[in-house]
């Protein structure tokens, strides 16, 4: 059931109203019953693997916790520094065993389903390079469990914050369930943790009409964001990607500046949607997009885009392989090597070598992915290299680090690197992308000539001022946030009847200017992960 | 106290740990400091910080990253 149908805003009103009419002591069971309908709608094959992955984890987290409890008690008994000692050791290798089990049982459920077709492939190219004739049998591919790269990640978390002692592990398996099928992270986000959700999720709310307010204008704003800029700019990034290769030069700039554009409307307006939907809940929903295009660094950018997915992969594998016996020992191996600051890096390095490998492989199953994750790597550790060398710089020409142009000038860098990388990701293989890239540097004026409509092909004139007028809206409330300032303040701020006339705008306007052809039923971009 | 100060200063020179109580709160480390903080504790004092450890209450001062060494030191 897509956020953009009809059928969904039929769903949500029943919800609502069932979540606040009934009893509130009934509201749980309201929720875990929406999650199931929506999750059956997708297809009723694939309820089994959300249900697997829940229950598994549920125990798992269970078993570490009944652990933990045991070797504590025993801890008791202790005496010695060395009985505590290998009381702890004993209680951590069990522990180990429980949750490695729930990790390779669940990822690997996900890893077959996403990954089969790519490990055979890479079988038949080495085994033909080494001129071992494969069998000729079509490689899997197999469809998706609706959100199974985002639940099974969240189920996860949880495991790994147990085997941590970050909370306790929860005893009731429906509110877990809840938790982990709860339709509005579900299908491409955010990447909750129970721990800062588990508090409003199962709470008794209240109705009240701020919160309806307040979450209905943000899911007006979500849906303006992708019916209107989005969708729109979807039909002239997707002809641009068919042409910009042979116009080369600004139409190449023009194209990843606006599949950007587009993938940001398009992301941070499904956030805008769910967050809209918990805001009338009253369940706090973690934030995915901090103003990414004020980033001045691609490391902040990956602080401020997807900041939930940033953050998973910090916390499940940045430390714990940073932090593992051997990416230790191999930095300090590297001491005589390399400089003192370089070799105490040497952890970070390995550790970010596998984030971004696997952040490249969880966007897609393909070399070409990973190559993407490589790439952003690269441009990280490179800023991070140079860092001393900029310091040096800006210091001999005096320029501090508040300087209004300098930020300028570092924003519009890093924006232009980004907006590159989601050219090259959005392109489709690597041939296409270094295609691009090439054009970039290419110039062919032949077209230019062919006024505004050459840069934004399939847009008229009517749908240019709409698309444009979306983004400096966008770029109006961003700008605000940045400030510090909450999109609720400036709200507040519009006296009432300009401020319902406004909303009622925007109504209007997603009725009238949104894109409601094919694209109204394809979905959200980041859905297909 | 001095030995951690003095590893703190290599690593960020910038900062002035003596009087920042919220340095992962306030992002003033980010994760590559706090590994690399980690890693000269755990081979300076001789103790463990594993992955757990890694908490912001553990690394948000000099006072709480000495109170960590002192409480590995027991175990």
């Amino acid at each position: 059931m897509s956020f953009l149908s009809v059928r969904f805003l039929g769903f949500l009103t029943l919800v609502f109203a069932a979540y606040f009419l009934l009893p509130r002591r009934w509201q749980q069971k309201v929720l875990l019953c929406a999650n199931m309908v929506f999750y059956l709608s997708a297809g009723v094959e694939y309820a089994g693997f959300i249900l697997v992955t829940s229950f598994s984890a549920y125990w798992v987290a269970i078993f570490l916790e009944r652990t933990t409890a045991a070797y504590k008690k025993l801890r008791e008994n202790c005496r010695t520094r060395e009985e505590k000692l290998a009381n702890k050791q004993e209680a951590v290798g069990k522990k180990k065993k429980i949750l490695a089990a729930g990790l390779v049982f669940n990822f690997g459920i996900w890893i077959v389903l996403k990954y089969t077709g790519f490990f055979l492939g890479n079988v038949r190219a080495v085994l033909g390079a080494l001129g071992v004739s494969a069998v000729a049998v079509e490689l899997p591919s197999f469809v998706l469990p609706l959100g199974i790269s985002f639940y099974t990640f969240m189920a996860m978390g949880y495991c790994i914050d147990i085997y941590r002692g970050k909370y306790a592990a929860e005893k009731n398996f429906g509110r877990f369930l809840l938790f982990v099928s709860f339709f509005p992270h579900l299908v491409q986000g955010p990447f909750s943790r129970y721990d800062r959700m588990g508090e409003t999720l199962y709470a008794e709310h209240a109705f009240s009409f701020d919160r309806l307010g307040e979450g209905l204008v943000r899911m007006l704003w979500g849906f303006f964001k992708k019916m209107v800029v989005a969708d729109r700019l979807g039909i002239m990034v997707g002809q641009l990607y068919a042409t910009a290769g042979n116009d080369g030069g600004v139409f190449v700039l023009v194209l990843m500046v606006f599949a950007r554009l587009r993938l940001y409307a398009d992301f941070s307006g499904y956030m805008d949607i769910a967050a809209g939907i918990c805001r009338v809940l009253g369940i706090s929903l973690q934030e995915n997009f901090t103003q990414p295009f004020f980033a001045r660094s691609i490391e902040e950018v990956w602080r401020r885009w997807h900041i939930t997915l940033g953050e998973w992969f910090r916390d499940y594998v940045f430390y714990p392989v940073s932090m593992s016996g051997m990416a230790q020992k191999l930095g300090k191996r590297c001491r005589g090597v390399f400089s003192p600051m370089t070799a105490r890096l040497i952890p970070s390095y390995l550790a970010m070598a596998v984030v971004w490998t696997a952040t490249g492989l969880w966007h897609g199953a393909t070399w070409y992915y990973v190559l993407w994750g490589w790439m952003n790597m690269g441009i990280i550790l490179l800023g991070m290299q140079l860092a001393p060398l900029y310091t040096k710089v800006k210091q001999a020409l005096k320029i501090s680090d508040e300087n209004r142009v300098f930020r300028m000038v570092q924003m519009g860098r890093t924006f232009l690197i980004f907006c590159y990388m989601e050219m090259f990701s959005g392109a489709g293989s690597t041939k296409a992308a270094l295609g691009l890239t090439a054009a970039l540097f290419r110039v062919h004026a032949g077209r230019i000539t062919g006024g505004l409509s050459a840069f934004f092909p399939g847009l008229g004139s009517f749908s240019l001022c709409v698309v444009f007028t979306g983004l400096v809206l966008m770029g109006i409330a961003d700008v605000w946030k940045e400030k510090g300032r909450s999109l609720q303040s400036l709200l507040q701020s519009i006296p009432m009847p300009v401020r319902f006339l406004g909303y009622a705008a925007l109504f209007y306007g997603i009725l009238l200017l949104g894109n409601t052809g094919a694209d109204l039923t394809g979905g959200f971009m980041y859905a297909q992960f | 106290m001095d030995e951690l100060r003095e590893i703190l200063q290599e690593i960020r020179p910038d900062l002035d740990f003596d009087k920042e109580t919220s340095l992962i709160d306030d992002k003033l480390l980010d994760s590559f400091d706090i590994i690399s903080i980690a890693g000269e504790i755990n081979t300076a004092f001789d103790v463990e910080i594993n992955v757990e450890n890694l908490l912001p209450e553990n690394f948000n001062s000099m006072e709480a990253m000495y109170e960590l060494i002192c409480r590995l030191q027991d175990e």
